[in-house]
């Protein structure tokens, strides 16, 4: 891997994978993975299924940890390796991300009382706990506003739309302020007029982000989103990682598939959120990961399309990643 | 021609005076059995042309009816699919007219045993009843209480405590279960086996623990619904609440104990109140049979010296009552259910 500290502003690492390898019994899932997200980037990993994402996101999320390597989070300015999970790494999943039992306001006030509060606290300084009560409750107020949900603020979840749920889930992590989001196929069950809906919201979040390093100031959002829809990695992510377990394992003397390794890492174009989707623009780039990543022709060498930091050295990289911009 | 009409009119006369004037002809004789053949078979005949008549009006009006009547009978032929829901007016009629046949059906019961016997007291009528009934809520000639005060006071003590303590330790050991794997294997293997022993059974095993007294009654309730209200609520903690829901409240800062009272908990305390709602039955059952057996107040010892004098009409208020007292927890615990959860009402519709 190149050495990072010698790119300039591109050192501020918020998560990295050593070498994590996982198995479940003889089933051998995850081989060797390592990468390292830079403050601010939205990464996209795909990879065809049963190629272990899910297995990945949990290690890093640290409910699952893996048999080998580990994940540092770096949270207030500390690495840390990942044991459990915590409210540096913010979570959204497809489905059952939202309480079922609490409206859309208390479901965002959720974190706020959890990380604030404890329950000594709110059993025997009650009168205390009932002005923050109102604070949590005007701040995830203002946040469901910010996100044009307003009316959705005393629904339950079954009473939302599924983009509705969705939103309010991103929101109810985002208000915890993690050092890291990620998105397990979020807008998998979502239909294609809302799924687009939920994307530019993404990528509005990341133009805060580029608006954040103009102005010298920290990006606020950083986000891995899982996701099995090439289009959407592409457009949503400004950097493309692959995992696949239809690598040439025989070539690095392995005699049974040793598992899922990544195999694409490449920057990603990068779109506003409100312009038109260019699908010429990124034909190219998803003709290669379906060849490289999808295809079970095993790559001859898959190491090859492991380019993102020459790229970034080379200055190829967008929005947050654009040396130029920072 | 007029010679023809002549002939017909005689033929006519001779039928009619050989059909009607039976006085012309010997009985026994061919001609009397002929004249008796032909009648009958005219009568017979039009019975035959009136039924073929009243069929063929019938049919008429069928026709008629069912041009007017199609909308009605399609509904009514249409295939019913199970779980389709009915009119509410429809429904509570049903309900009315079940309680109305089972009013019926005890009325014709009382009044077929009391044409036997007037002096019944084991299917009492009404009136026997309201007797019975004054009986319960006046005050005892003996004792200087009413019974009903006296009963209910015991029975719903040891109800209440025996349930308080059963319920709560369910709930407590049930949450631990479904949410620590070692204390799940720990407790998963008595309470199989408790779950399947008769809490009155085992009433003996009582008396020696806990001696005879109000704790005899009050234990064997808790732990009459403990092991199978422990492994309902064990079970949903386990199955009902999504690990993802688990993980997501960690990522916001839960600690284990948090997870447990802010997300297991309230998730599944729907499920909850409907298992406790389920167990209030036995629980009364266990109860019930214990006083019959070894009580000296309360609704079963009431009952059970009753039955033996055979003073029905005592005996089936209190019956009344207790199912009363079923039906009103019940209610009570759906309202709580309603109130405490309302999500979970309309998640379900």
């Amino acid at each position: 891997m190149t050495n990072i500290a010698n790119i300039s502003n591109m050192n501020d690492i918020v998560l990295e994978c050593k070498s994590i390898s996982h198995s479940f019994g003889n089933k051998k899932v995850l081989h060797e993975i390592s990468f390292r997200i830079i403050r601010g980037e939205i990464v996209a990993l795909v990879g065809p299924s049963g190629c272990g994402k899910s297995t990945l996101l949990k290690a890093m999320i640290g409910t699952h940890l893996p048999k080998k390597g580990q994940t540092i989070i770096c949270s207030n300015g500390k690495s840390i390796a990942v044991t459990a999970p915590g409210r540096d790494r913010g979570i959204v999943y497809q489905e059952y991300s939202l309480p079922p039992f609490l409206r859309a306001q208390e479901s965002i006030a959720l974190g706020l009382k959890l990380s604030e509060t404890n329950i000594p606290f709110r059993f025997f300084m009650f009168p205390k706990w009932w002005k923050m009560k109102k604070e949590h409750m005007r701040k995830s107020a203002e946040l469901l506003e910010k996100l044009g949900l307003k009316d959705a603020m005393r629904l339950f979840p079954h009473q939302m739309s599924g983009g509705m749920r969705q939103r309010v889930a991103v929101a109810q992590a985002l208000i915890m302020k993690p050092e890291i989001l990620l998105l397990d196929e979020p807008f998998g069950a979502l239909d294609e007029a809302t799924r687009e809906e939920m994307q530019r919201m993404l990528l509005s979040l990341y133009n805060e982000n580029c608006e954040a390093i103009k102005r010298n100031e920290k990006p606020k959002y950083t986000m891995l989103i899982v996701t099995h829809e090439l289009n959407e990695a592409i457009y949503v992510g400004d950097r493309v990682l692959g995992l696949s377990q239809y690598w040439n394992w025989k070539r690095e003397g392995h005699a049974q598939c040793p598992g899922a390794t990544i195999v694409y890492d490449k920057v990603a174009p990068v779109f506003l959120p409100d312009a038109e989707r260019e699908f010429d623009k990124f034909a190219r780039q998803r003709r290669e990961i379906r060849d490289i990543v999808f295809e079970q022709s095993l790559t001859d060498n898959c190491r090859q399309y492991l380019q993102f930091w020459e790229q970034i050295k080379d200055g190829e990289g967008k929005g947050v990643l654009d040396n130029g911009n920072v | 021609m007029i010679r023809i009409i002549f002939f017909v009119i005689i033929i006519f006369l001779l039928v009619v005076a050989f059909l009607f004037f039976p006085a012309t002809l010997r009985y026994g004789t061919l001609l009397y059995g002929l004249r008796e053949g032909i009648i009958t078979a005219l009568f017979n005949l039009s019975g035959l042309l009136l039924g073929i008549g009243f069929g063929a009006l019938l049919y008429i009006l069928c026709i008629l009816g069912k041009k007017i009547l199609s909308p009605f009978l399609a509904k009514l032929r249409r295939p019913r699919m199970i779980r389709e829901p009915i009119k509410a007016s429809l429904s509570l009629a049903l309900g009315i007219v079940s309680v109305a046949l089972l009013l019926a059906g005890y009325t014709y019961m009382s009044h077929k045993q009391h044409l036997k016997n007037p002096d019944d007291r084991t299917i009492p009528t009404w009136s026997q009843l309201r007797q019975g009934v004054k009986t319960i809520f006046k005050v005892d000639a003996r004792s200087h209480q009413r019974w009903i005060v006296v009963d209910s006071k015991a029975t719903g003590m040891r109800l209440f405590l025996g349930l308080l303590y059963g319920v709560l330790g369910s709930i407590a050991l049930g949450l631990l279960m479904g949410c620590f794997s070692a204390i799940e294997a720990f407790f998963v293997p008595p309470l199989s086996f408790l779950a399947k022993c008769p809490p009155t059974a085992m009433l003996a095993v009582f008396f020696v623990l806990v001696g005879t007294g109000e704790n005899m009654f009050i234990t064997m309730i808790a732990f009459g619904v403990l092991p199978t209200l422990a492994q309902s609520i064990y079970l949903a903690a386990k199955k009902d609440v999504p690990e993802e829901l688990l993980h997501k409240a960690y990522t916001l800062g839960a600690s284990n104990t948090e997870a447990i009272l802010c997300i297991v908990y309230n998730n599944i305390l729907p499920k909850m109140i409907d298992a406790i709602r389920l167990c209030i039955g036995p629980a009364v059952v266990y109860l019930i049979a214990a006083e019959m057996l070894c009580a000296n107040t309360g609704f079963g010892y009431r009952m059970r010296l009753q039955s033996r004098l055979l003073n029905m009409d005592v005996v089936y208020p209190y019956i009344a009552i207790l199912a009363g007292f079923g039906f009103a927890m019940d209610n009570l615990l759906r309202y709580i259910q309603r109130v405490c959860c309302p999500w979970y009402i309309r998640e379900r519709g």
